[in-house]
């Protein structure tokens, strides 16, 4: 069965506020609900920064239903791989089968204010690898010791978890991290409109080329990916929307080394509308919204995760709930699961 | 890194076939590039037929004015820049080039980079320019970019060169953008130093990702030793781009855009890169190779038979190429 989620946008709503619209989220029909983990958000005016893991705690007791993740959180420089286990282990043990953690190697721009050296790409990815393989140990195993390069337990236990172990989402923009996923993990998550031919000739091949190699199949990984889509009625307001997300769009060139908002905010300002919106798919139309979602089902995509750029995210909520899940549930029921 | 695509102004008998150009074509091509976020639109200029071309073809190309159709395509846009990449300098007197460009740069809102080559052969530049005699054309670019900068600046502008002479010309409007960047194209190491001293960019349309690397590192130098510091020198780089869902037919497009020609006498040189030939992907793996080299603004002009081939190409290299090469690198997860 295909998974049909909500981006609780954390850079840009406080967090009384996006628990309302998560709670309409299972409201409108949507199966999953998933939170950024910043520190500090992409906008200095207007930003916001709330911590992903308490608020998934309020989420968990004002819904029934709806599936709890992170997209993602960095369990790697200002969280001890074991703190991130512990949380996930209360939320779990709170609202059982119902949350997971989705996990990447991290921006410099929640970390470098915090006093935290910023490394190259190699050394955030192999603190990520031994972060995964030591939160996997630590809900599974009792008084766990580990030797890592970066981390380093001695006897410890989180007293508080499910007996199955928490569900973990890697997430992937390159062929390592989506290798890594395909070894070990129950998702894969990546971020939609950067060109189907990464998606298709990089990041999908290696995800299964390395479970096989591990011995798995497919169908235990969650193939996620974010979609970033600005729907509305009025078209050119579902243009204008994708301004205040503007830096998505920024090439690593444009965004590297940046850790203030203040920057980041003259940065994304500075690109042309039309340049601003090319991450996301713009219409007015529920019928091009599914045409244009259908190649990521096509390439084997389960759980689409749908964020909304603009400001009034309720609006959206119940126009995507109505116009545009049913119409997508009903096209992926026609495709025949076969692979799966 | 930005992106910007080509107009067909002067392309007949290169990428496109003859008689083919008009100006449907051109709005069509500032229109939709404006749409697709392209950066800016890039023109070229030849004033007459090229020798290849005419050994190639029966018939002659039409090539359009770039400073006469960017006045007229800035008109029909609101965002997008424009870029001559570029006009042969020596062929323009400096103080009717200096109204020109300061007059397109008012009319579109500071729109306006000027790219300038030494162009053509010196047998042209006779032909055209019998008044300057058999001169240093590379003295020449530089008393040109002086004096322009000087027309540009300046209330009475006044310039003693070699080659061009000028005493309290009182010419306005000035140009919106202070300065309006004047990029370089060229390889030759008097160019490089040229860049460095009074230019804000370097084109280049030939080197693979390792040359260019070295050319810049070139440029960087004679940037301190000529400014006494470090100076941010954009470095835009064109391709001539064939691309379609596969590898065959991007073969076709290729053949179909230069139909009857005649086998080029151009001489080849190897080892440089032009033209890419391919499906999104593998263009953008091409493309890829010059990301870490230091490359600021790659233009893809594209080959094709008809506007619509043309227009066809810009958005698949919008939606296809541009974000894989934005968005490729690991650790990128956003």
């Amino acid at each position: 069965m295909i998974k049909l989620g909500y981006k609780a946008s954390a850079e840009q709503f406080g967090p009384a506020e996006l628990l309302d619209f998560a709670v309409l989220a299972e409201q409108c029909g949507f199966d999953s609900v998933a939170i950024s983990d910043h520190y500090q958000p992409w906008r200095h005016h207007g930003g916001h920064a709330p911590f992903s893991f308490a608020w998934m705690g309020a989420v968990g007791a004002r819904t029934q239903r709806i599936e709890l993740g992170t997209s993602v959180v960095t369990p790697t420089f200002r969280y001890h791989p074991g703190v991130v286990a512990q949380a996930m282990g209360t939320l779990a043990s709170m609202f059982p089968g119902r949350v997971w953690l989705g996990i990447g190697t991290g921006e410099s721009m929640n970390e470098v204010p915090l006093g935290i050296e910023w490394p190259d790409q190699k050394e955030r990815f192999a603190r990520l690898r031994e972060a995964a393989e030591l939160m996997r140990r630590l809900w599974t195993e009792e008084r766990v010791t580990y030797e890592g390069v970066y981390y380093k337990t001695r006897n410890a236990t989180v007293y508080d978890r499910p007996d199955r172990p928490v569900p973990l989402y890697i997430a992937a923009s390159g062929p390592a991290a989506a290798k890594l996923a395909g070894r070990m993990a129950e998702g894969f998550i990546c971020t939609s409109g950067k060109g189907m031919a990464l998606y298709a000739e990089t990041l999908l091949p290696a995800v299964t080329e390395s479970a096989q190699k591990a011995g798995r199949s497919l169908s235990d990984i969650e193939l996620t990916i974010e979609m970033k889509v600005s729907y509305d009625h009025d078209r050119q307001r579902a243009l204008e929307d994708t301004r205040y997300w503007a830096q998505l769009a920024l090439s690593q060139e444009e965004k590297v080394g940046v850790e203030d908002p203040v920057e980041m905010e003259r940065r994304a300002d500075a690109l042309p509308i039309e340049r601003a919106a090319s991450r996301w798919i713009v219409s007015n139309d529920p019928d091009e919204q599914v045409e244009k979602i259908k190649p990521y089902l096509d390439l084997g995509f389960t759980h689409l995760i749908f964020h909304a750029p603009g400001p009034d995210q309720k609006r959206f909520l119940k126009l995507y709930g109505e116009e545009v899940l049913p119409r997508l549930r009903k096209v992926a029921a026609q495709k025949a699961p076969a692979v799966r | 890194m930005k992106f910007s695509t080509g107009l067909p102004n002067c392309r007949e008998g290169r990428l496109n076939p003859i008689g083919s150009v008009d100006r449907a074509w051109m709005c069509d091509v500032a229109k939709a590039a404006e749409e697709l976020g392209y950066y800016s639109l890039w023109l070229n200029e030849f004033l007459q037929t090229e020798p290849n071309v005419a050994a190639r073809f029966d018939d002659p190309p039409a090539y359009y004015d770039p400073l006469v159709t960017m006045a007229y395509l800035a008109a029909l846009t609101r965002r997008i820049r424009f870029v001559t990449s570029t006009i042969v300098l020596p062929h323009h007197h400096p103080i009717l080039l200096n109204r020109q460009v300061a007059t397109l740069d008012v009319l579109s809102g500071g729109r306006i980079t000027i790219g300038i080559g030494l162009g053509g052969t010196l047998e042209e530049f006779r032909q055209l320019r019998g008044d300057l005699g058999a001169g240093n054309r590379g003295q020449m670019m530089d008393e040109f970019v002086d004096a322009l900068r000087v027309l540009w600046r300046d209330a009475k502008a006044s310039y003693a060169g070699r080659y061009v002479k000028f005493e309290n010309v009182d010419c306005f409007p000035k140009p919106v953008q202070t300065p309006l960047p004047i990029f370089m194209a060229g390889e030759a190491e008097g160019v490089l130093k040229r860049i460095a001293r009074l230019g804000d960019g370097w084109i280049d349309t030939f080197f693979p990702p390792d040359q260019m690397r070295e050319k810049i590192g070139q440029i960087q130098a004679f940037v301190r030793e000529a400014r006494g510091r470090d100076a941010p020198v954009e470095i835009a780089r064109q391709f001539y781009i064939s691309l379609a869902g596969s590898a065959e037919a991007a073969q076709a497009n290729l053949k179909a855009s230069l139909p009857n020609a005649k086998p080029s006498q151009a001489p080849r040189r190897e080892g440089m890169e032009m033209t890419l030939a391919g499906t999104p992907g593998e263009v953008a793996a091409r493309l890829r190779r010059y990301l870490p080299v230091g490359v600021t603004e790659i233009c893809a002009i594209f080959y094709s038979p008809d506007a619509g081939g043309a227009l066809r190409q810009m958005e698949m290299f919008a939606r296809e190429v541009i974000p894989a090469l934005a968005h490729s690198q690991e650790g990128d997860t956003r």
